[in-house]
Formats: structure tokens, C-alpha cells, sequence
């Protein structure tokens, strides 16, 4: 659409670049968060971490919902495909990620009816075609996603289709973020925040972060001027020792969020006790299922998965990629017995992960080009 | 249903990049809270338009997982950043045409320049 030109002009990233300059004391270093898969795709691909000076470091957090997936939910997923009569429809996104057993497209292979599915509509679109089998959608994605499979469930609710049910495991941002920080010996100056999970939940959830924390945090669009524009955001309050919630892309994000969603949200959702997230433990309240009045909707309640804790294996260094511990090609295994086309762990699998995203932006080693 | 990639189209995952893509509202399913949209390749889909009704044809959402989450900024909020350059015109803040000044020596700028030029055009 004619109006990304706008978000990528060149002339635009210099001057931006050139105020990000001006903005950084010699001498200190600045560590920098970006939580969404898209953010890391957008650097990656514009190279926008070459625009900035050497001693601003981004690092990439755990906004990968594909990629925080423990094994064990994927051998959940796939031992429901493996059920009797079911179609198992999920978004592409989950297809190679790896569990102890394999692959969805494994299990597929093998036999069982796995299929892509774009959106939770054409899953219940699915249901509606095959009366006589149930369908399982695997619901993955934070905030932004989760609405999506609210308002379906609702709709197969009111439209009477009895077999379309929901594997939900949705993931909430907050929580994952408040124990990051949390985390001994975590080291951030400030978050490029996520902005279209923000254009559904809006900014107020994340005012903790600067007032709990003292941490900027900026929630960005996802163009590279964006991520730039929220960069120079971000030390610009670092500059003037101050620590807020701003929003850079006030084009699509209101403060408040989406209403409607965040009513289909609380209608249909209940938070989890408790989620296991790949590489951060076992974290309070940072999923959701399905509530009581849905219940009917549940795929685990009418095909209960084994729900086993199955340990990463031991060369995957996942975790602490997803934490900003250590950059992709700090792991042992990256781009050798790692690759996208034989991923040992979820961030290789999803082109929006950070491993993957270095490796296919050919980020090999820690070399920066100089500009 | 089509055939099922591998991966997802053009490389990018629905939920991990947390895409939300503008599509163009074709016609409205109103007593169902759906509506006909296309992209700008002519490709169409059903988008659930419950967290932005009312909608109207013609008009650009932001499309997530098949569900509208935003309706695209307006052409006001899209010339504002457009209007930013080193033509020194209005720009947001003042402050971005104001640091051509600062470019670094033309010898290194016009180096990095071309490099950047090729990177931002790559995308489009």
C-alpha cells in the first residue's frame, strides 16, 4: 500500500539515526528490548541495528509466541491430532516446531490430519464442513491474536457448531516481562514495546514497567522508521533521566486499547494458574484457557493431552535468547547443527525468531558494518 | 482449503511477527459481523469486524489473524510523518529537519547512504 513508502524513506532513517547520535553519551552502553517477532524482523531486514551507534546494543526478548512454546505443548497438540476423528487446524507458525515426539508436519505425515489454517474463521469454517469430525484449533499468540479466538468461539457458539473446540494456548505479555525484570542480574535500559498487542490491551498495562521499574518503554510501529522513531524515543527519556510510557505509533494505538476485544477477552478467557514458557520457567497467570462458560469449547477437556514437562534438549540455548542473555550466534549450536531447515530449537523454526532472523539476515558472527 | 506451505507466506508467521495486514473493505455481511475485504494484490478474504464496527466498504482495516484489530491511520495522520525531509519542511517535532546539519563527513554519508538506500528499497 502506498503509504509504507512513507515509513521507509531513506532520507528519514538518516536523519533519525543522526539524532539517535546525539542523543547517546560516550561511554555508556545502552541495552535495549524489543519483544515482538516483528520488531526483530524489521531490524533485521532493513538493518537497522547497523544505523545505530556502537554502544547501543538491541537485544530480543520473549515476544515469539511460537518460539516460547515449551516441547511439551507441542507433543499436547500433537497427541490430540493423533485422536480419533479429529482435524487438528493450526496456523502455519506452529507446523516445524519441534516437541519430543517431532512435528505437527511429522505427525502428519505419519497420518494424522493436521492442517494450515490462516486465521480461527477458517477453522470454524472447517467444523462447519465436517459436521461428522470435531476440529481442534491450536490457538497460539499473545494479545493481539487472542481476541481473534474470542469473538470465533462466541460466533460457533451462536451459530450452534457443536465440533469446533479450541486447544487455547494464548500467552499474555505482561507477565513474562514483569519477570524479566525481576530476573537477578537483568541489565535493560528501555523496551521498543509491542504495538499492535498494544492496540489491544492499550498503554496503561505497561505503566509498570517505568513506574515500578524506572524503565522507558515505547510501544512502536513496525516500520523501520518506526523501530527507529522509537529508538530516539526511548534515549531521548534515557538523555533527560526520565522514564514514561509513549506511544510512537499513535497512528493505530489508543491508550485505552481495544474495548470490544478486551470485553470478547474477558467473556471467553480465564487466566491460567500457572504456563511453562520455553527458557523462563514456570510463570503465574501468563496464559490463558478457556472459562467455565465455554467449557463445552475446550479441546483439553473433551481430549485431555498428557500435559508431560518435557526438558529442552540440552544443546538448546533457546531460553536464554529469548531472555537477551545471549545473541544468537553466542549459542553453541547456531547456524551448525541448528538451521532453519533442521532447527533444534523453536527460535530457528520461526522466521520471526531471533535466530532465524539473524541467520537468514546472514548475521553469522558478531560483526556490525560500519556506517 | 489450498495446499499447506510449510511455512507461512512470504516467509512471515501471523503470530510471531504479529502481522496485521491493510485490507480494503469489498462488502459487509452485517447480520453475520462480517465483511468481504481484499488486499492491494486483488486477493480476498472474510474478516471478522467486531472490534471495529461499524465499518463501511471502501474502508482500509488492519487485519490479524482474520480479525480486524485497527482501522489503517488516516491520509492526516500518514502525510505527517511523509511531511518530515530535509527540504526543511514542517515536519513532527521540528526536530527531524533541523539535523541535517549534523550528518556525519560527506565522504562516509554518501558511502552509507547508498547502503542504507539499498536496504530500505529492498523492502518495498
Amino acid at each position: 500500500m502506498k503509504y509504507v513508502e512513507e515509513f521507509r524513506d531513506p532520507a528519514l532513517g538518516r536523519a533519525l539515526s543522526a539524532q539517535i547520535l546525539s542523543l547517546v553519551e560516550p561511554g555508556r552502553h545502552y541495552k535495549l528490548m524489543e519483544v515482538c517477532g516483528g520488531h526483530t524482523h524489521t531490524i533485521y531486514k532493513y538493518g537497522i541495528d547497523d544505523l545505530l551507534p556502537e554502544n547501543v546494543e538491541l537485544v530480543h526478548g520473549p515476544g515469539c509466541p511460537v518460539c516460547v512454546i515449551p516441547m511439551g505443548r507441542v507433543d499436547d497438540g500433537i497427541a490430540i491430532a493423533e485422536r480419533e476423528g479429529v482435524i487438528f487446524a493450526c496456523f502455519g507458525d506452529m507446523m516445524r516446531v519441534p516437541g519430543s515426539r517431532g512435528t505437527l508436519l511429522e505427525a502428519k505425515a505419519a497420518g494424522a490430519d493436521v492442517r494450515v489454517v490462516y486465521s480461527p474463521l477458517d477453522a470454524l469454517r472447517l467444523a462447519k464442513a465436517n459436521p461428522e469430525r470435531d476440529v481442534v484449533f491450536f490457538a497460539i499468540g499473545f494479545e493481539t491474536t487472542a481476541p481473534s479466538t474470542a469473538l470465533t468461539l462466541k460466533r460457533a457458539r451462536a451459530e450452534g457448531v457443536e465440533n469446533f473446540l479450541c486447544m487455547c494456548s494464548h500467552v499474555t505479555i505482561v507477565p513474562p516481562l514483569r519477570a524479566l525484570l525481576d530476573s537477578p542480574g537483568f541489565e535493560l535500559d528501555g523496551f521498543v514495546g509491542p504495538g499492535h498487542v498494544a492496540t489491544i490491551v492499550g498503554l496503561r498495562p505497561f505503566e509498570f514497567v517505568p513506574a515500578e521499574y524506572g524503565r522507558p518503554f515505547v510501544a512502536s510501529g513496525f516500520e523501520p522508521l518506526d523501530v527507529l522513531q522509537s529508538i530516539e524515543m526511548i534515549l531521548r527519556q534515557l538523555a533527560a533521566g526520565r522514564a514514561a510510557v509513549e506511544n510512537q505509533y499513535t497512528r493505530v494505538v489508543p491508550y485505552e486499547g481495544n474495548p470490544a476485544a478486551l470485553r470478547a477477552m474477558e467473556e471467553v478467557f480465564e487466566p491460567r494458574p500457572e504456563f511453562e514458557w520455553r527458557g523462563m520457567g514456570t510463570i503465574p497467570e501468563s496464559a490463558l484457557r478457556i472459562a467455565g462458560e465455554y467449557a463445552e469449547l475446550d479441546a483439553e477437556r473433551r481430549y485431555p493431552p498428557p500435559g508431560e514437562r518435557v526438558a529442552d534438549p540440552r544443546e538448546c540455548q533457546c531460553g536464554e535468547v529469548l531472555k537477551g542473555a545471549i545473541k544468537p550466534w553466542e549459542c553453541r549450536v547456531f547456524g551448525t547443527s541448528c538451521t532453519p531447515e533442521h532447527a533444534i530449537g523453536a527460535c530457528m523454526v520461526s522466521p520471526e525468531g531471533a535466530c532465524a532472523a539473524y541467520y537468514n539476515f546472514g548475521r553469522l558472527a558478531r560483526r556490525r558494518e560500519p556506517v | 482449503m489450498s495446499a499447506e506451505p510449510h511455512r507461512c507466506e512470504d516467509g512471515t508467521c501471523i503470530t510471531c511477527g504479529d502481522v496485521a495486514v491493510p485490507l480494503r473493505v469489498v462488502s459487509l455481511d452485517g447480520e453475520r459481523g462480517l465483511a468481504l475485504c481484499e488486499d492491494g494484490a486483488g486477493r480476498r478474504e472474510t474478516v471478522e469486524v467486531a472490534l471495529v464496527a461499524p465499518v463501511a466498504p471502501g474502508e482500509e482495516l488492519l487485519v490479524h489473524a482474520g480479525t480486524a484489530i485497527a482501522k489503517s491511520p488516516s491520509e492526516n495522520q500518514r502525510v505527517r510523518l511523509a511531511s518530515a525531509g530535509p527540504s526543511g519542511a514542517r515536519t513532527q517535532g521540528g526536530r527531524i529537519a533541523a539535523l541535517f546539519g549534523r550528518l556525519r563527513t560527506p565522504q562516509r554519508a554518501a558511502s552509507a547512504a547508498a547502503r542504507r538506500a539499498r536496504r530500505f528499497s529492498d523492502g518495498l
